[in-house]
């Protein structure tokens, strides 16, 4: 197996952490957000831990503070402008969005479990259901109209706190608890876990970037990224991280993104919805 | 010995002209697939077998993916050692990342950090 220089030494790394860390598959989803809430504050004392809804910018000061000066023109605007018309444009029948969705404020409405479905929905799935309950096609959830509609409402969303009902039901649970194992599970062929970079070496750098933590990981998308030139989503972000350690993604809305998007969305219970946002 | 049935010196005969018809019209016809192109063959099968397994198990690994395709266009190509080569790489990893797979079924368990009150209960 070829790894990365770097890569190695964090894979030393991780095998002394791994001894120090470990949890119960069986602990509720209440415990494990206390859990990990715990464990950032200690792992960055000087960090608020709701801080973290800005990622690598919660600690990473020179990072911030770069980061702060593209918010004075900030490049996810057009992409909200264009949501915006998008929003407001009929849909086949002559409804419009906001049938479905009011102002488009309902970021806090979303991931949830579908007990009548069987299954967690998330916010591009109410937009296509939304489009065909009007007589709309579906959109590719790669479309670049897709990421715009959930720009827009990510920003009329703005301010409000994330606050995700605690997975009770049997179905729940158990959508959580894939959630929760995907999360947790080694990939790829470089063997790294979500868990590897974004809690056991959380702080850490890799290469020229410092990981985050991943309270706060599903609050501010779709996200303008540099590196993309354009507004990109959560499971696209899910895809990337995938293959950088030569696991194969999954596509955008599996059944697996959407477990992971739903098990994140709870643990960062608290934490303000604040998309779009600018990351590298 | 059945009066009809032939002596073993025309069977040899009959044999003997049998294989070299064959020899003679395989001359003219297009050879049939060498043994590399059928062992490149079957190894690309056998590599995809492995590799579909490890998708539905949901541990692909990309560079299995590329090294399939890479075995196919070689084969295709004509080019059997070079197609050979590629597909056991390619079953090699794939295997391996079964093998993740199987080692990851309880692993995973034990990977998010746990309440104070939970370490006490362990003990
Ligand atoms: C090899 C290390 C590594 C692994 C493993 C990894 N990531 Fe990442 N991830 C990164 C890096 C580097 C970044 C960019 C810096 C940052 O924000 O942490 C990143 C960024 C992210 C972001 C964006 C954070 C933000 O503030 O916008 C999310 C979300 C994310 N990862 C989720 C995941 C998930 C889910 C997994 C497991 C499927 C995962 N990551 C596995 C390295 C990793």
């Amino acid at each position: 197996m070829i790894l990365k220089p770097g890569l190695i030494a964090m894979q030393t790394a991780l095998m002394a952490l791994t001894v120090a860390l470990s949890g119960f598959a069986s602990a509720t989803p209440a415990e494990d957000r206390e859990a990990m809430r715990a464990y950032y504050q200690k792992r960055f004392p000087a960090v608020e831990v709701n801080a973290h809804q800005d990622g690598v910018y919660a600690f990473d000061q020179n990072a911030r503070e770069q980061w702060l000066e593209l918010e004075d023109f900030p490049p996810y605007e057009v992409a909200v402008d264009e949501g915006e018309e998008l929003y407001n444009s009929p849909l086949a029948n002559g409804a419009s969005y906001s049938d479905c969705f009011g102002d488009g404020a309902v970021k806090n409405r979303y991931p949830h479990f579908d007990e009548g479905r069987g299954e967690v929905v998330t916010l591009e799935l109410a937009i296509n259901d939304c489009r065909e309950a009007h007589g709309s096609d579906p959109l590719s959830y790669k479309s670049a109209e897709m990421v715009r509609l959930s720009a827009y409402i990510a920003w009329q969303s703005r301010g409000q706190i994330i606050a995700m009902e605690e997975p009770e039901s049997a179905g729940a649970l158990a959508a959580y608890n894939e959630g929760k194992r995907f999360y947790t599970t080694r990939r790829g062929q470089l063997n790294f876990a979500c868990t590897s970079c974004h809690v056991q070496l959380a702080g850490n750098r890799l290469r020229a970037e410092h990981l985050s933590a991943s309270l706060g990981h599903v609050s501010h998308w779709p996200a303008y990224r540099l590196k993309w030139q354009d507004v990109g989503s959560l499971h696209r972000r899910f895809a990337r991280c995938n293959e950088q350690v030569g696991a194969e993604p999954f596509p955008r809305q599996s059944p697996e993104y959407r477990n992971l998007e739903y098990f994140l969305t709870y643990i960062s219970n608290g934490l303000t919805w604040n998309g779009p946002a600018i990351r590298k | 010995m059945n009066k009809n049935s032939p002596s073993p010196k025309f069977k040899a005969i009959a044999l003997l002209s049998a294989g070299l018809l064959t020899a003679a019209c395989s001359e003219q016809n297009p050879a049939p697939a060498p043994e590399p192109a059928t062992e490149a063959r079957q190894a690309i099968e056998q590599a995809r077998e492995q590799y579909e397994a490890s998708k539905t198990a949901g541990h692909a690994w990309s560079k299995t993916g590329k090294l399939l395709t890479g075995a196919t266009e070689a084969l295709e190509a004509g080019k059997f050692p070079q197609a050979l080569s590629l597909a056991q790489q390619a079953e090699t990893l794939a295997d391996a990342s079964l093998a993740q797979a199987k080692a990851e079924q309880e692993a995973w368990r034990d990977r998010l950090p746990k309440t104070p009150a939970h370490k006490k209960d362990e003990k």
